[in-house]
């Protein structure tokens, strides 16, 4: 690719040299989105790549489902990058873990209960709509109103 | 006109886009031969509200301004429950949404200035729409308030009680196109408001591209940003094209990022993006003026300066599709292309980089929108005539 060093207006004095057309910006989105596109169908992108980078770019998007993060754990692997002192200091995480275990562990476990009730809600809810729209799937339609026979008076 | 704008926060040195904006028209307008005064409160942190300035007068960048004390401290507890259901996505109840505004740096003696004030001046104008100083400020005379909202599509855009201090007030002052368009979609039965917009001061010198890629070692395509690096403003997105463009499409970009703090990014990108820090203006300009595009795939937009800075220069940006704001801008300009996804971004990069005259076409248009609509001086018309048109004189 060449240099793109652009030779464009930058600074230049108002209404300096005559103004070009203004660009159809819409047709050049278009153009892309329809590239995009072709492209995609042929297979010429490296989804594996673009789906590594997505992941590294954007952690925060949950992959799991949430049964996997209904547990909150107290307790984490503990560690230190440094390279002597290091075994001290996950020596003193161990220690401050242990005197404050008895005020972090039942704050977790009543997460983790809140959790656990939340999803169980919220699974029963997902299958009571799933009925209704499988019952309102097979159900014949209701005859209109004004196609029942009136009756007299 | 005599007008008191009432802000949450003003003091030099206060970083914001709702603070910078309101600095820029308070000053003009006070420059044009208007009595301004700034209406806010002693906090300058937007996360702890806390009294950092004495109360009473003071002056900043020549405009008078009174601060008022917070007097509701800010419950940190309820903040934190509160704050991470919003940031959950869900929906909060009423109540609740009131908590939260009256923690947003709540002044009691400053609605009193408020309402002192409402018969003395022609228009109150609070700004932005979110915080105390606006939601409980802007229900003291809504008669006489006009509320600029910078608004973008958030959660609290669906507070229930800001909504309602947004359809008492008098008038609205628009930003954007888009910004008028968002609020529309999202808040049924809104006041009379005006597009007033926004200026920007085009470079009084021709501004160095050459010396800017020199300074900071760029070399080949570049594509910058300058905000903040963080993924509220979709930066991540950003990096990962640019990421994507050098070892999935095999082309050399390089992502000048520019703003405060440094740019978290996985390692990826490290070899990709050179972290320029914290720039002046003249060196932010220059590092446009060099760059094939100005990528900004924000979604969190109600105005976006960078995009004016961008054309002011002559570069074209590349915007988010799914922002309303920035690509209308893009569309009413002609001076940039809005992409969905990272295909797309990459696609675009490439088609600029490759095509020297479109890159430029779509600068100039951009750099011609700017100069016709995005000046201050039009905007300071527009705003006297918002004003006039939405506050009558009164009588007597």
């Amino acid at each position: 690719m060449n240099d793109p060093a652009p030779t464009g207006p930058a600074g230049a004095p108002l209404g300096e040299g005559a103004e070009p057309p203004d660009p159809d910006v819409e047709a050049i989105v278009a153009e892309i989105q329809a590239e995009v596109e072709a492209k995609r169908a042929a297979g010429a992108y490296p989804t594996a790549l673009l789906e590594r980078l997505h992941t590294e770019f954007h952690p925060d998007e949950g992959l799991e489902p949430p049964e996997v993060l209904v547990l909150v754990q107290s307790a984490r692997p503990l560690r230190s990058t440094r390279p002597v002192v290091g075994g001290v200091i996950v020596f003193g995480k161990r220690v401050v873990r242990r005197l404050l275990a008895w005020y972090v562990a039942p704050i977790a476990q009543d997460q983790t209960r809140f959790n656990l009730a939340i999803l169980r809600e919220l699974r029963a809810l997902e299958e009571r709509v799933a009925r209704l729209e499988e019952r309102a799937a097979s159900s014949p339609e209701e005859p209109e109103k004004g196609s029942r026979p009136r009756t007299g008076t | 006109m005599k007008l008191a704008f009432v802000v949450p926060r003003f003091a030099a040195g206060v970083l914001g886009g709702a603070e910078y904006h309101v600095g820029q028209l308070a000053g003009r307008l006070r420059r044009r031969g208007h009595d301004i005064t700034v209406l806010t409160t002693c906090a300058v942190d937007h996360y702890t509200w806390e009294n950092a300035l004495p109360p009473g007068p003071d002056t900043v960048d020549g405009i008078p301004v009174r601060r008022y004390p917070v007097t509701v401290a800010r419950d940190r507890s309820l903040m934190a429950r509160l704050q991470t259901a919003i940031d959950g996505g869900l929906t909060i109840p009423p109540a609740h949404q009131e908590e939260w505004v009256r923690n947003t740096g709540h002044s009691e003696p400053l609605l009193d200035a408020i309402a002192a004030a409402a018969d003395r001046v022609d228009a109150l104008v609070f700004a932005p729409y979110l915080f105390a100083s606006t939601v409980l400020g802007g229900r003291v005379r809504p008669d006489r308030s006009l509320i600029q909202p910078l608004l973008h599509d958030e959660a609290y855009a669906r507070f229930t009680c800001v909504q309602e201090t947004l359809r008492s007030a008098a008038g609205l002052l628009w930003i954007s196109s888009g910004e008028r368009h968002v609020a529309g979609r999202l808040i049924p039965g809104l006041p009379p408001g005006r597009l007033v917009g926004a200026g920007i001061e085009l470079p009084a010198e021709p501004v160095d591209p050459k010396g800017a890629r020199r300074r900071h070692g760029l070399e080949g395509t570049v594509v910058s940003y300058a905000g903040r690096r963080e993924e509220a403003k979709n930066f991540p997105l950003v990096a990962e094209a640019v990421t994507a463009a050098n070892l999935g499409w095999r082309q050399r970009v390089t992502l000048a990022a520019m703003g405060a703090g440094p740019a978290v990014l996985p390692p990826a990108a490290r070899p990709f993006v050179r972290d320029l820090g914290l720039v002046d203006d003249d060196d932010k300009l220059g590092v446009f003026a060099a760059s094939t595009a100005v990528v900004n795939l924000s979604l969190a937009e109600s105005f976006s300066y960078v995009l004016m800075e961008a054309w002011s220069v002559g570069t074209p940006v590349i915007a988010h599709a799914g922002c309303e704001v920035t690509s209308r801008h893009c569309r009413e300009a002609g001076g940039g292309l809005w992409v969905r996804n990272v295909e797309e971004a990459v696609e675009a990069i490439l088609r600029l980089a490759a095509d020297h005259a479109l890159r430029d076409r779509l600068g100039a248009a951009g750099r011609r929108h700017v100069i016709q609509h995005v000046s201050w001086d039009a905007t300071l018309d527009r705003f006297e005539t918002a004003v006039a048109e939405l506050l009558p004189v009164r009588a007597g």
